[in-house]
């Protein structure tokens, strides 16, 4: 082989050598700006992201934190280095009623919603999940997602709001229409006490004046012999005084204003416990007593058209919301009592509306029956519709029976229903479950 | 001694109006009814008075034994005391009774309301025809008692008597009314102004049409009464706060010179000869009247709104308006306000009335008032 063509060779070779050097080089260029490019690609996608979303190393020495993308800032008001510097900067963001359970999390895979007072001032809403990922091995890594979930969240007490006002709204229309009859529940009493504390007080200006001839009378007994025109002056003002009049009825008057004031203090009770506010809180209530309550409170719808019959069997608290069960009592109680005008409306005879509890087993049932009109068939089906209503304008707007049914079923897991015969009268039935709605349907 | 008889189906409103009227034994004879039932029973076998009812009672209510009542025993004075003050309860009663008063009511003020509406039913009277109510007031009467009527019935009634509806809203929307804004159709004015004053409305549109005379009157002019009635309502109206009283005392001033209307109707040559005298004299119509027959038009004008069934309370002041100071009890209510807007418009002022009312040192105020709506 001549040397020149062993150079050649050698020059071709490391000709080739030096080629697939330099696109090595090329290629490990690309590969550098291919890396480079796919991971700006991702940093846009995770900061496009309508959240924050951070990685935390779960270490010997507790959580790291490790990334967290930009949006960190306008969610919560932490700059990128804030959060890096350490969780607690994030932590004593959250609101103090959520920060037991934000701390119970901490390093943990978990889904939570809180609170968080932002930089601004604002409170927001966030919703955070977050899931375990191992990587290099053993590295242990905790990554999140950050929402801002204030306005969905705003939504949605908007919402239970809404609910609670048409209840609330609902109650009130039926307050309204019992204001009058309470005014005059309440007229009654104030107009017979003030007459009789206006007799007492005249009868006492009466016998302060007997009460001075007696002592002229004492007097002059002490004296010696009463002379006869003394005795004669006193049994005049005896007349005068009324006294017969006064023994026989003071007793009485005493006894009517007592009693009066009985029957204004019971009604304003009876109001206080009827009206006090739907809560949302369930609690154990003695419904025989808030029946009692509205039935005071109503009785001005009832009363001059029906006799009342009440059989309230013993019962043991019933884990309800009280507000919401005097509003669904009182629905079935006007109800029954409009009836029985309908029913009597040419003969102005008197029906019976007859109220009985009794507990069947894990659940109470309260039956309302009215002697009036019944339900028509073809009505029965729509009875429970909101605004539907057979009463002419200004008796009902027809919601009684559509909040009953909602109170009932919806809130607390009951059930309601009726028996009716046309010309005979209704039954409403409503049976809850003694343990409350949420242990009942576990 | 008076027959009063208390009608109320708790026994115990009963007992406490007998304890505390028992200061009245000497005046009053009093019974006690618990039902309607009962209250007619007695009624037949006893000679009332008056007849004090509850409005809420059962099987028969206070206004159907009122209704009853009205028509069995037409010279007894009907009053409510009603423990509901229920618009459409206070309504009806006010056009079934002469008097409402709402429970609580003290037994002071029962007392004068009575003894109001006694003295009221024992003026004297006089010899003139008094013409029959208006066919619209009657139906408009019948539809206050029914219960539930809303201004668009009342409305509707009016409606019906085109040449009224339009008489009404040339009122409604004249100056001395001093509304704001133009009603243009008798709903709204019914809305605006509530049916017991549009009633008011309705007859006085009434009187100044049906009782116009025949024949001219000397010194007598139609228009000059229907000037002088609108500026005492719209001066007597402003004496006094919202209320009922403001209301009354509107309705009792447009219609205080009605017995005037009456005399030129049925009596032209009488009217004309006491105009005649009065301004010769220079005495008042009112003291030429006593002199030559001792009833004045303003009694007469009592009677025959009394006779179309008008309130009491309008009926007084009517009745009082040139002598407020006869009436047992003054105080500042219609009858006053009716008595002073007169007395303003006319220029007269009686001090020692203001005096028994408490209402001196509010006179310079009511001039000021006065001279606007002379002014207007």
């Amino acid at each position: 082989m001549a040397p020149t063509a062993l150079a050649l060779l050698v020059v071709v070779f490391v000709g080739l050598i030096v080629l697939h050097c330099l696109r090595l080089v090329r290629s490990a260029n690309a590969m550098a700006t291919a890396l480079e490019q796919s991971d700006s690609r991702y940093r846009r996608l995770v900061e496009q992201i309508p959240g924050v979303l951070y990685v935390v190393e779960l270490g010997d020495d507790g959580p790291l934190p490790v990334y967290v993308s930009p949006r960190i800032e306008a969610v919560v008001g932490l700059s990128v280095t804030e959060w890096m510097s350490g969780l607690d900067r994030m932590l004593a963001l959250v609101h103090p009623d959520d920060r037991a359970k934000v701390e119970a999390a901490v390093g943990r895979p978990a889904a939570l919603e809180f609170r968080c007072l932002r930089a601004d001032g604002e409170v927001v809403w966030l919703r955070d999940s977050r899931a375990l990922v191992v990587a290099d091995g053993d590295r242990r890594l905790l990554q999140g997602l950050l929402f801002d979930v204030t306005e969905s969240k705003r939504a949605e007490s908007d919402r239970d709001r809404m609910e609670l006002d048409l209840r609330l709204a609902q109650k009130l229309e039926a307050v309204g229409q019992l204001a009058a009859g309470i005014a005059h529940e309440i007229n009654t009493p104030t107009q017979f006490v003030g007459d009789t504390v206006r007799f007492l007080g005249d009868a006492f200006g009466d016998l302060a004046e007997l009460l001075v001839a007696y002592e002229d009378l004492l007097a002059a007994a002490e004296r010696g012999p009463v002379p006869s025109g003394l005795v004669a002056r006193v049994r005049a003002a005896e007349d005068r005084a009324d006294l017969d009049y006064l023994r026989a009825r003071v007793p009485g008057a005493v006894e009517r204003a007592e009693d009066g004031v009985q029957r204004v203090a019971t009604i304003v009770r009876a109001m206080r416990e009827f009206a006090h506010p739907p809560t949302a809180q369930m609690a154990p209530v003695d419904l025989n007593a808030a029946l009692r309550s509205t039935l005071v409170v109503a009785s001005n719808e009832y009363k001059y058209v029906a006799d009342l019959e009440t059989e309230l069997g013993e019962l043991p608290p019933v884990v309800c919301d009280g507000g919401d069960m005097n509003q669904v009592f009182l629905n079935l109680v006007v109800n029954a009592a409009h009836a029985i005008v309908d029913a009597n409306r040419a003969t102005a005879r008197r029906g019976t509306i007859r109220v009985r509890t009794v507990a069947e087993g894990d659940h109470v049932r309260v039956s309302v029956s009215d002697t009036g009109t019944g339900i028509a068939p073809e009505v029965a089906d729509r009875i429970y519709d909101p605004f539907f209503t057979t009463k002419e304008v200004g008796r009902g707007t027809g919601q009684g029976l559509a909040i009953a049914r909602q109170i009932v079923v919806e809130r607390h897991g009951g059930t309601i229903t009726f028996d009716t015969r046309a010309g005979q009268g209704t039954t409403f039935h409503v049976r809850l479950p003694i343990a409350g709605a949420l242990q009942a349907a576990a | 001694m008076r027959r009063v008889l208390f009608v109320d189906d708790e026994a115990q409103v009963l007992d406490s109006l007998r304890d505390a009227l028992r200061p009245r034994r000497n005046e009053w004879e009093m019974s006690f009814a618990s039902s309607g039932e009962d209250a007619l029973d007695r009624l037949e076998r006893e000679v009332y008075d008056v007849i004090v009812s509850d409005m809420r009672m059962h099987p028969m209510d206070g206004a159907t034994l009122l209704g009853l009542v009205e028509r069995s025993h037409p010279d007894a004075v009907r009053i409510v005391l009603s423990g509901s003050a229920e618009r459409d309860v206070v309504m009806r009663a006010a056009a079934l009774a002469h008097r409402f008063l709402a429970k609580p009511c003290d037994v002071e003020e029962l007392a004068r309301v009575v003894e109001r509406s006694c003295a009221l039913r024992s003026l004297p009277a006089s010899a003139t025809r008094l013409p029959a109510a208006p066919r619209l007031h009657a139906e408009l009467t019948a539809l206050l008692r029914d219960g539930g009527a809303t201004p668009a019935d009342a409305a509707a009634i009016i409606e019906r008597d085109i040449a009224m509806s339009a008489k009404v809203l040339a009122l409604v929307n004249s100056a001395w009314f001093g509304l704001r804004r133009r009603v243009i159709d008798v709903r709204s004015a019914a809305v605006y102004l509530g049916l017991t004053t549009l009633r008011g409305l309705v007859l006085s549109a009434h009187a100044f049409e049906g009782l116009a005379p025949r024949r001219p009157i000397a010194g007598f002019s139609l228009e000059a009464v229907q000037g002088h009635c609108l500026r005492v309502a719209q001066l007597a109206r402003q004496l006094l706060p919202y209320g009922e009283q403001r209301d009354d005392a509107f309705t009792a001033a447009l219609l205080h010179d009605v017995g005037l209307l009456a005399l030129a109707a049925d009596e032209p040559d009488y009217l004309a000869a006491v105009l005649a005298l009065a301004s010769d004299s220079g005495r008042s119509v009112v003291e030429v009247e006593l002199a030559e027959r001792g009833v004045t038009h303003a009694e007469l004008g009592a009677h025959l709104l009394a006779q179309w069934g008008l309130p009491d309370s309008i009926v007084e002041a009517v009745a009082y308006h040139h002598r407020p100071q006869a009436l047992p009890h003054p105080r500042m209510d219609a009858v006053a306000a009716v008595a002073i807007a007169c007395g303003l418009v006319d220029g007269r002022v009686d001090t020692a009335y203001l005096d028994s009312i408490a209402a001196t040192d509010r006179l310079d105020a009511w001039r000021t008032l006065a001279d606007e709506v002379l002014a207007g």
